[in-house]
């Protein structure tokens, strides 16, 4: 009986259509079955599958780029992710209504703006200036927010800290903006100025120093060797 | 969303729904129905691939139509029963479809099926049983539907189905063994 069974079975399986009739005959029905019931083909698999793939990509960088370009000191004027930053800023700014908020946010970004200016000291010293302009405002906006409606004794001496330690950063950094316009003889326009009795007194007093400075350094040189 | 919009999208979902199912329904059918056909009309692959598209095509045009409480099995297997009925009514041929003949020839040239000597064996001692034991044997371990799906097809019970069945296999091994002798 087992071998009569296993005989029918081969022969059964021996009997079938060939994989090109059933294919063929699957993709008529298919069409067949649209035209009858006026269901939509299906998107071909490579189109649906290009299509999820990019908006994951879009999804992906979309928001990796929002936090980098949001986080990254490296993101400033001129980056390709410039506008994303700034725009991030200026949302964040728009829905910080109270005082405190307002503080918290000036406060914060003037600790990016000099993140930025440090950062681009290196690389690109003329853009330092207009950043610490802009820290320098921050500082300003804080410091308008704080006296507008920040009462709390508490949080206003922790703004002032973190605002004291900003302003040291700002200083410092400001020295190094001018140590490096020395060194570098991004003086020349001020040399010309000077040639032609243009200076203000706040910038003779300064050039004054540098050259007291100067002289310091080249004696301190002289009497060595 | 408005109502328009969700209403076109469920039907949308709906025939989508439908074509996937049409689209199981063959998958599970297609050999089976094509075995169904290939005994019937002489082991011609071209008259059976021919007839098996017809049938198909009918059961797509009407599968709206389609119960699901009544077995899909038995549904396609009675298109397919009355689709053959006309092509041999067409061929103004008498043949009793239950009474399957294994060992007719193809008759119109084409391609025909060209079965191992031990299938020939085979066929030779399937159709010296009774047709309802050929048809038994032949549902069952030809065509490969299980006894629920006779049982709804036949309109029998599927106990006694089994039964029968396996005394119809008795006759065929019976059969067998004269045969070589």
């Amino acid at each position: 009986m087992f071998f009569l069974k296993r005989q029918v079975k081969k022969t059964s399986q021996s009997v079938a259509p060939s994989k090109e009739f059933r294919g063929g005959l699957l993709s008529t029905l298919s069409l067949a079955y649209d035209q009858e019931y006026g269901c939509p083909q299906r998107r071909p698999f490579l189109v649906r599958f290009a299509s999820v793939s990019l908006a994951s990509l879009v999804l992906f960088f979309g928001m990796g780029a929002g936090v980098y370009a949001y986080e990254s000191p490296q993101v400033t004027e001129g980056h390709p992710l410039y506008f994303v930053k700034s725009g991030l800023e200026s949302i964040r700014g728009g829905l910080s209504r109270s005082p405190e908020a307002r503080a918290q946010f000036h406060t914060e970004m003037m600790e990016r703006r000099l993140t930025e200016g440090e950062f681009q000291l290196p690389q690109r010293p003329e853009r330092v200036p207009p950043t610490l302009d802009e820290a320098a405002e921050q500082f300003e906006q804080t410091i308008s927010a704080l006296e507008e409606g920040v009462t709390d004794e508490t949080v206003r001496e922790k703004f002032i800290d973190t605002l004291s330690l900003h302003r040291a950063r700002y200083l410092e950094l400001s020295a190094r903006v001018q140590e490096d316009e020395e060194e570098t003889g991004a003086l020349e326009p001020l040399r010309l100025r000077v040639d032609g009795h243009e200076l203000s007194e706040d910038e003779l007093i300064r050039l004054f120093e540098m050259g007291r400075r100067a002289r310091n350094q080249f004696g301190g040189h002289n009497q060595a060797e | 969303m408005s109502d328009v919009t969700s209403q076109t999208r469920l039907v949308y979902t709906e025939l989508r729904m439908d074509k996937h199912a049409f689209e199981q329904f063959y998958k599970v059918n297609i050999d089976r129905i094509y075995r169904y056909v290939f005994f019937r009309v002489g082991r011609n692959v071209a008259v059976s691939e021919d007839l098996v598209s017809e049938i198909f095509m009918k059961a797509l045009k009407n599968f709206h139509k389609f119960d699901p409480a009544i077995s899909q099995s038995a549904w396609i297997y009675r298109i397919a029963h009355n689709h053959l009925a006309n092509y041999f009514r067409d061929q103004k041929k008498d043949v009793d479809l239950e009474d399957v003949s294994f060992t007719l020839a193809g008759e119109d040239g084409r391609k025909t099926f060209e079965a191992r000597e031990e299938e020939m064996k085979l066929y030779e001692v399937l159709d010296r049983l009774p047709p309802e034991d050929r048809k038994l044997v032949t549902m069952k371990y030809l065509e490969g539907y299980s006894y629920k799906e006779m049982a709804s097809i036949i309109e029998k019970k599927s106990d006694a189905l089994k039964v029968a069945t396996h005394r119809a296999m008795k006759k065929l091994k019976v059969c067998f063994s004269s045969n070589d002798k």
